[in-house]
């Protein structure tokens, strides 16, 4: 990663001023891509495969690799949110801070086990050199 | 603010009622408004603020036209209006439409103004329920005190009251007479306790006279005193024989000549003989006048009939006291033979019926002032009777005018609201029939009548949520734009929330219309209203409000969104805080919503304008996840078209140069977008302008 996307998300969600009206959706973009970024650079390193594969085969892949399930739930929950908040809905309104910084968090959490993760016992996979 | 309340924590307590206060500002806390007032310069100001120890409820209200003293609402008048008109409806009021029946009655019917004729009418009631009160009281005493202690005690007068009280209608006049009365009036037992033995001096006088008279009577018997008067009477006798009989025979001894020789010789006989015998004369004179004496000494006096004092002995005695003897020298005998029980009955009954008299006398004094007090009050209580009958007369008069006039001041609110629901229905198969106040003191309620599919029911029985929302606005608005109604604003609370998708038009439409000629401000968190608004083309300015961390709140006007997208990745472009590689990150991501938001509204329109349902319409876009997909439904009208039918839709409607931005938006959303920034955002927000009215 060249940018420190879950920085800047996070500092969008913390000013207290700048970016009227814009913060949100930008936060919430840049929040997305660096789960899909991290993502992306896991499958990657282990398997190329994947990397063409719909968000939702790779979300199921991930079960496989980690064993924190709550964590995988966590990805999974922040993941649909996320791809929804960044679609255009009607009847919808943009997400808030609270919501926001939780989903920053999860991302947070899952960039830093993805560099350290090691693949589940007992599956055929290569290991990762963090 | 204004009302000086809210139902969010009205009648309620503890937590409610707590973390009010915004946690990041250090100051007291206080809100303020600003409104322009009908024939006033500038702003008039209303605010309230807290003092740092204050609760929730503590809190004085300011109020201040431009230029003039600071007073509070009162102080301006809004108090009444405010409390009458209330322009506030918050979600909470939405919903309890049903839950406190009588309140929604309360408020419909104070803008009526029915207030003045109510006053009259409990007024009326008050004074009837008074005097109702009253008479009742007096009616119960009579019977649980009045009666009984006049029963208790023993007496004419007690008995005399007891039988005028006895009546169907009480002879008040009479009763008080009684009472008042200084001397009791012919009583038995009076009469009786004065009844008097003759006087003891007199009786044994009248004996001693009487034995004297009798006793010189029989002195007399065998002397030349009783033989003088009895040839007194002999002689006197036939010189009157001799008047007749001139010159004739004795006619006792046949012998001698009755002549004047015998005249005159007679008379000096008979004048010597009298002479003689005038002892006798005068003895019989007052043996005649003791024997009077004694005749009147056993006369009887009247001896009353008493229910009180056993009288049978005493007139006994007064019989036989009464039967004198005839001869005269048993006289004195019978006198002093009976005189003594006699004078001892008579002390005794008259002592005994003194003795009653003056216990009546006692007990009568002692109810009598407790019985005039009641008189007193029993006497206005009559009075008062035919008062009650004229105020019911009023009242019922009073009745049938507050009837007619409620009912000529409902009309106009009930058609209203009627024809409001009939707007906001829509696809609602809940007909509302009637809205009429009925019932009185606490069962009364507003009487929501419909029908369903043909069949008769009661609102609040068969309205969802949403439906009573409705209800609950066709029931606001009326109110809320009555003429009399001051206040040119009205604010309502998330009027949409647990509305269905049809329903929202209905209401954007009927906001539209009530706006018209008002301010309406709107809170909601749901967008449905502002797009429903947008789409039938209502004017309105929509604001949206946002939370930053800290309880910074931003609001800024907030456009349709295709618009709105477009100009929020223009602002991250100029945005100098934010690193090119930041933006190049976001501003595809709000391109493409820009595109989605235009598809959306492309087809919305298209359908819906086709007289498709809302909740198809919702479906169909609700499938349609990406852009792709939304774009397929906006350029083909059908779903699942490819990219490259896409493509060569947009190159042939329109130009390449947008196709590729389209992909340039849906790819830049995932990775960072390489070209020119300006140039992929005019070229979206060129296609979307396209794409939204195709």
């Amino acid at each position: 990663m060249t940018l420190d996307l879950l920085g800047y998300a996070r500092s969008l969600v913390e000013r207290q001023e700048g970016s009227e009206g814009v913060w949100p959706r930008a936060a919430a973009l840049l929040t997305r891509q660096a789960l899909e970024e991290a993502l992306d650079h896991l499958w990657l390193m282990i398997h190329p495969g994947v990397v063409g594969a719909s968000r939702a085969t790779q979300l199921t892949c991930l079960g496989h690799m980690i064993t924190d399930a709550e964590l995988v739930a966590d990805v999974r929950s922040a993941w649909s949110s996320l791809s929804r908040a960044c679609h255009h809905h009607h009847y919808e309104l943009g997400p808030t801070a609270a919501e926001l910084d939780r989903w920053i968090l999860q991302t947070e959490h899952l960039v830093e086990t993805l560099r350290s993760v090691a693949p589940h016992p007992g599956r055929r996979r290569a290991h990762l050199d963090v | 603010m204004l009302t000086g309340s809210a139902l969010r924590w009205e009648d309620r307590s503890g937590p409610w009622k707590e973390g009010w206060k915004n946690l990041h500002v250090g100051e007291p806390p206080k809100i303020s408004a600003r409104f322009r007032v009908e024939g006033k310069p500038g702003h008039t100001t209303v605010s309230r603020s807290w003092s740092a120890a204050a609760s929730l409820e503590d809190f004085p209200s300011t109020a201040q036209h431009h230029g003039e003293k600071r007073t509070d609402l009162a102080g301006i008048g809004w108090d009444g209006p405010l409390d009458l008109f209330r322009p506030l409806l918050s979600y909470n009021e939405l919903g309890m439409i049903g839950a406190r029946p009588s309140a929604l009655f309360d408020t419909l019917t104070a803008v009526l103004g029915m207030e003045p004729l109510d006053t009259a009418l409990k007024t009326l009631a008050a004074a009837r329920l008074e005097r109702e009160r009253v008479d009742k009281q007096v009616k119960k005493e009579l019977k649980q005190r009045i009666l009984p202690s006049l029963a208790a005690i023993s007496g004419e007068r007690a008995a005399r009251a007891c039988s005028l009280l006895g009546k169907r209608v009480w002879d008040l006049d009479a009763l008080v007479k009684l009472g008042t009365a200084r001397v009791p009036g012919r009583e038995a037992l009076s009469e009786l306790a004065s009844i008097r033995a003759p006087d003891e001096e007199r009786v044994l006088e009248a004996v001693e006279g009487l034995q004297d008279a009798c006793s010189e009577f029989s002195e007399l018997k065998g002397t030349d005193i009783e033989e003088a008067q009895r040839l007194v009477e002999i002689l006197t006798k036939a010189l009157g024989h001799h008047q007749g009989h001139h010159g004739e025979r004795c006619p006792v001894c046949g012998i001698g000549v009755l002549d004047a020789e015998w005249r005159v010789t007679t008379e000096s006989q008979v004048k010597q003989f009298r002479d003689k015998a005038s002892r006798f004369r005068q003895v019989k004179h007052r043996l005649e006048r003791a024997v009077d004496a004694a005749r009147g000494l056993v006369v009887a006096p009247p001896i009353p009939e008493s229910t009180a004092v056993e009288t049978a002995s005493v007139r006994d005695l007064w019989r036989l006291w009464s039967d004198l003897p005839d001869h005269p020298s048993e006289m004195s005998d019978h006198l002093l033979g009976l005189y003594g029980d006699l004078s001892g009955e008579v002390t005794r009954v008259v002592a005994l019926a003194k003795d009653t008299y003056s216990r009546q006398e006692e007990e009568w004094s002692s109810v009598l002032p407790i019985v005039m007090a009641w008189a007193e009050r029993a006497r206005s209580a009559v009075k008062s009777r035919g008062a009650v009958k004229q105020i019911r007369k009023a009242e019922t008069a009073l009745k049938s005018v507050s009837v007619s006039v409620r009912a000529a001041r409902w009309e106009p609110i009930e058609s209203q609201a009627l024809q409001l629901w009939e707007q906001l229905r829509l696809q609602s198969n809940v007909e509302l029939r009637s809205v009429q106040l009925a019932g009185t003191r606490t069962r009364r309620h507003v009487d929501l009548s419909v029908e369903v599919d043909g069949a008769e029911a009661q609102a609040l029985a068969v309205a969802s949520q949403g439906e009573i929302s409705c209800l609950a606005l066709s029931l606001f608005f009326p109110r809320a734009t009555l003429p009399a109604n001051p206040f040119r604003f009205l604010v309502i609370d998330d009027p949409v929330q647990s509305m269905d998708p049809a329903r929202v038009d209905g209401l954007a439409r009927v906001l539209g219309s009530i706006a018209a000629d008002r301010q309406l401000i709107v809170f909601t968190h749901d967008d449905r209203l502002p797009e429903s608004l947008r789409r039938l083309r209502i004017e309105h300015t929509c604001k949206q409000v946002t939370r930053r961390p800290g309880s910074i709140v931003e609001v800024r006007e907030k456009r349709d969104p295709v618009i709105q997208y477009f100009l929020d990745a223009r602002s991250v472009v100029r945005d100098s805080d934010l690193p090119e590689e930041v933006a190049r990150r976001v501003i595809p991501g709000m391109c493409r919503d820009g595109l989605e938001a235009a598809c959306v509204e492309a087809v919305r329109s298209r359908r819906l304008g086709k007289g498709e349902s809302h909740g198809s319409v919702n479906e169909l876009l609700g499938q349609a996840r990406t852009l792709k997909q939304k774009a397929s439904l906006a350029l083909f009208d059908e779903a699942g078209r490819g990219g490259s039918d896409i493509s060569g839709r947009i190159t042939g409607k329109w130009s390449r140069r947008f196709a590729d931005a389209f992909w340039d938006a849906n790819r830049g959303t995932h990775r960072p977008f390489g070209g020119a920034l300006r140039g992929l955002i005019n070229d979206c927000q060129g296609l979307a302008e396209r794409l939204r009215r195709s």
